[in-house]
């Protein structure tokens, strides 16, 4: 290698101006017009790590040499493509930039030398302007986070804006944004870039790859950056052990990789992820750029969670404010309104934007209590007291349309940040009013009814045996002054007898009572005991099982059932008396013995005798039948074969069917009914004698038996006119016969089917009549089978 | 046969005594009081005394009490004749000690011999 250098005159203004050169910051290359080095100081060979003295390199070839060195710059082919371009042109151009493989930034120019116009060479100046781009660079990225994050509306976006403002900003190819999600437990990219300047199945495949993978903590290495929290630099990735993206780094010509944590307070909630596809220098300064841009988005994004939180929040507190049942409503320290939920607007009718900043006071209160509720308030605010804060209240409120409604009402005094505020809660109690007036009518309608009947009413607790509640009715009839029954026990009602005292009085009582009507002895207060009838039933209640009985005193009953006995015995032994005379004289005459009478004499004679008989049985059957009604006809029931009953009392009318042309029939029975077989013969008498005295001469009565069920089914057919149908459901009713002059001729009381059924009715039997199918009767009973095995009397 | 009838009934005793007298063939005295049942019993020594049971002052149980309180009467069977119709009423007069109770109104026919039935088969 020479260099050649013409001596001339003007060789010490050269060797002066090339000491110049040499001291110069700038790099310097000198060439001659067929690219061979005249000149070059030492800033050139620093700037181009060119180990070899300036000096030396006079004469090199720097066609050659740029081709051999061309990996130097970031764009080898691009950069000698341009050198040739500005060779051929020409023409000066300053400040191109041209990027160097290693990252630095030098700024070109190309100036051509004419000596007289003709073409000698040409200079290039070359600085290294690094630093200073790179710090405008930084900047302007730094500004342009601010601006995205500033822009970002949301997290998503903040991330995206982000990545996008510091790949293109700082020029990393690519990049990537990752948080932790699934509950912290995997890192997953939510913005990548690539860069447009990337080959586009490049771009694409680490756009795409990047998305789809995810990391556990400490996994990679963005799981790395982000369980350790620290910022990572890898010259080359793919000389990392377990990276996670192999394929691609290889293949996709992944080298450096800067990955920062997104970090706020303390905590890492993602990853930045910055790509270059060649070898890049890590600088502190860039370090602390991305490490400052990470803790940046963290800021934002901690922020952006928190609001979202807060919104969240106060979303779900307006859904819940919304979804009450209740009106609520808040009012600031001027009493404006702050707060109507839809509970509010649906109850009062107004919406939440027409009463919003409005004075309660001119909203909801009735007029008539304006004046009350602006003092109150004013007054709570001056002293600190309140007659309604932490009260329940039943006051009115007014709603839009100008209807005023009953409202419960409660109102708390929540400070915010040390201003008075108040929220009250409404609820609209229209309904309850309604009911609670409509409950009160009623009650007062149960309630009159009870306090004015006649009967006595008791409510007894079942449990405890001590009156609930008693009628002015049941405190006269057992002597107690208002209200001096309740809480006492109803054995204190009753007279101080062993079977009244025992423990389990309550419930043997209410055993006995429950259902039916019975009859009891009680205690009155001024000593005296005294009868009552009791209607017991249980109710159930809210306040467990309540007995309610009916009371009635039984004493003026008795005293006319006594009298009834009284007046029904005096007065059979008063007609007895005549009519045994009137019986006596008349069968003298009409026997004869006091001499004979005249046919026309003895006849009539007869008749008044056969009439006296008759009077003599109606008594009769006047007395059994008020005793039978009374009860206190005792029957001596007893196991009994009814066969012997049929037989007795077809003997007892034999005379009279024979004397009427009749016939009856008795088909054999073996059952035993449980009766008193005295009793069942006088009612078997009764229906054979009704059934032969209706009977035409030379007809049959028949007389049969079955068992139905637990009983025994006693049927007496006759074949009679029958009874006609407006009769039938009453011959069973005392005095009916007499209605019918048909029935009337044949004689009778007309007591005889109520005595029957009196009789029947008190073995727990039934009686009853249908016509014969072709004419006839069939009368019928029923009395109950005996047990199998019971003795025979 | 002397059957003493005691009632303050004269239409009753009337009654009774042709029956017995006229049908039934049998000697009849009368008593119209408790007092004088007592003193006709205790003389005639009747048969039978048909006692009616309601009388003023000295009643039928009366009667009853006060004739076999006396030693001459004590064994003289007595048949109530009442007007009482009630089974309890009855019961109680027979648990007296009466041979048996009759009831008004009787049937002329058969008063004499309802009275022969109860007591014949005592005397034989």
């Amino acid at each position: 290698m020479s260099f050649s250098w013409e001596p001339d005159p003007r060789s010490l203004a050269e060797a002066r101006l090339s000491g110049l050169l040499q001291s110069l910051t700038d790099a310097l290359l000198l060439e001659d017009e067929d690219r061979r080095i005249l000149l070059v100081n030492q800033a050139f060979c620093t700037l181009f790590a060119i180990p070899a003295p300036p000096d030396a390199l006079k004469g090199y070839d720097c066609a050659a040499a740029v081709r051999e060195t061309k990996h130097l710059f970031a764009d080898p082919d691009g950069t000698l493509g341009r050198i040739d371009a500005l060779l051929a042109a020409r023409t000066p151009v300053h400040g191109e930039i041209v990027h160097m493989a290693d990252g630095r930034i030098v700024e070109r120019d190309y100036i051509p030398v004419f000596l007289d116009h003709v073409y000698r060479g040409h200079l290039w100046r070359y600085r290294d302007i690094t630093a200073p781009t790179r710090a405008r660079e930084r900047v302007a990225t730094l500004s342009a986070v601010s601006r995205a994050l500033v822009d970002a509306h949301h997290e998503q976006d903040a991330h995206a804006r982000v990545i996008d403002a510091v790949c293109r900003g700082l020029g990393w190819p690519m990049g990537a944004s990752y948080v932790e999600t699934e509950g912290a437990a995997r890192l997953r990219a939510v913005a990548t870039y690539a860069s447009p300047d990337l080959p586009a199945d490049a771009a694409a495949r680490y756009e795409r790859e990047t998305r789809e993978v995810s990391f556990a903590p400490g996994e990679g290495l963005p799981g790395r950056v982000w369980r350790e929290g620290r910022a990572v630099w890898a010259a080359n990735v793919q000389d990392e052990p377990g990276f996670v993206r192999a394929g691609l780094a290889r293949e996709g010509g992944l080298v450096s990789m800067a990955l920062v944590p997104v970090r706020f307070s303390a905590q890492s909630l993602g990853v930045l992820e910055f790509v270059a596809t060649r070898h890049v220098t890590m600088d502190p300064e860039m370090r602390d750029l991305l490490e400052g841009v990470g803790d940046q988005l963290g800021q934002v994004i901690g922020r952006m969670r928190a609001r979202a939180e807060l919104a969240d929040r106060e979303a779900s507190l307006r859904a819940i404010l919304d979804s009450a049942l209740d009106a609520i409503l808040s009012v600031d320290v001027a009493g404006r309104v702050t707060e109507f939920n839809t509970a509010a607007e649906r109850i009062l009718g107004f919406s939440r934007e027409e009463v919003l900043g409005r004075p309660l006071g001119e909203v909801i209160v009735p007029h008539h209590l304006r004046q009350a509720h602006e003092h109150g308030f004013a007054r709570h605010l001056r002293t600190g007291e309140s007659r309604v804060l932490g009260q329940r209240l039943e006051l009115t409120a007014l709603k839009k349309d100008g209807s005023v409604i009953p409202a419960e009402v409660s109102i708390v005094r929540i400070d915010r940040e040390g201003t008075p505020a108040f929220t009250g809660f409404i609820r609209d109690i229209s309904d309850r009013v309604a009911r609670e007036h409509a409950l009160a009518a009623s009650e007062g309608r149960t309630r009159a009814v009870i306090e004015q009947m006649l009967e006595g009413l008791l409510l007894v607790d079942e449990a405890t045996g001590v009156i609930r509640l008693v009628n002015p009715a049941a405190e006269k009839m057992f002597g107690y002054e208002p209200g001096q029954m309740i809480g006492r026990h109803v054995r204190t009602l009753m007279p101080s007898r062993p079977e009244y005292a025992a423990s389990d009085f309550l419930t043997r009582a209410t055993e006995q009572a429950l259902g039916r009507t019975t009859e009891w002895e009680a205690l009155h207060t001024s000593g005296r005991t005294f009868p009552f009838e009791l209607q017991l039933s249980a109710l159930d209640t809210a306040d467990g099982r309540v007995l309610a009985g009916f009371v009635r005193d039984l004493t003026e009953r008795h005293a006319v059932e006594r009298l009834k006995k009284q007046f029904v015995s005096t007065v059979s032994h008063e007609l007895r008396t005549p009519l045994t005379s009137i019986r006596g004289s008349l069968g003298l005459l009409s026997s004869g013995a006091l001499g004979a009478l005249g046919p026309d004499a003895l006849r009539l004679v007869e008749i008044a005798e056969r009439n006296v008989v008759r009077l003599v049985g109606l008594i009769n059957d006047i007395l059994d039948l008020e005793r039978l009604e009374s009860g206190r006809m005792q029957m001596h029931l007893a196991a009994s074969p009814i066969d012997a009953i049929l037989t007795r009392s077809v003997e007892a009318v034999a005379a009279m069917a024979s004397g009427g042309g009749v016939r009856i029939d008795t088909a054999n029975a073996t059952a035993m009914v449980t009766a008193d077989a005295d009793r069942i013969v006088q009612v078997v008498v009764n229906l054979l004698s009704n059934a032969v005295k209706f009977s035409p001469p030379g007809g049959t009565v028949t007389v049969r038996t079955a068992a139905q069920g637990p009983d025994l089914l006693c049927d007496v057919l006759d074949e009679g006119p029958g009874v006609p149908a407006e009769y039938r459901d009453l011959i069973f009713e005392p005095f009916r016969q007499a209605e019918s002059t048909d029935v009337r001729q044949k004689g009778g009381s007309g007591l005889g089917l109520a005595i029957c059924r009196a009789i029947v009715e008190q073995h727990g039997g039934r009686i009853g009549m249908e016509p014969r199918e072709g004419g006839g009767s069939r009368f019928w009973f029923t009395v109950p089978l005996a047990a199998p095995g019971s003795a025979q009397p | 046969m002397k059957v003493l009838v005691v009632d303050d009934e004269d239409d009753i005793r009337v009654v009774a005594r042709l029956s017995l007298a006229a049908i039934g063939r049998m000697d009849v005295v009368e008593a119209r009081s408790g007092t004088e049942a007592l003193e006709l019993a205790a003389r005639e020594r009747p048969d039978v005394v048909l006692l009616d049971v309601m009388m003023p002052r000295m009643d039928g149980p009366m009667t009853l009490q006060a004739l076999r309180a006396d030693p001459r009467t004590a064994d003289i069977p007595v048949v109530f004749l009442t007007a009482k119709a009630l089974p309890k009423e009855l019961s109680h007069l027979r648990d007296m000690g009466a041979l048996a109770v009759l009831t008004k109104p009787f049937d002329p026919a058969t008063l004499a011999a309802e009275l022969r039935a109860l007591v014949e088969p005592r005397q034989s």
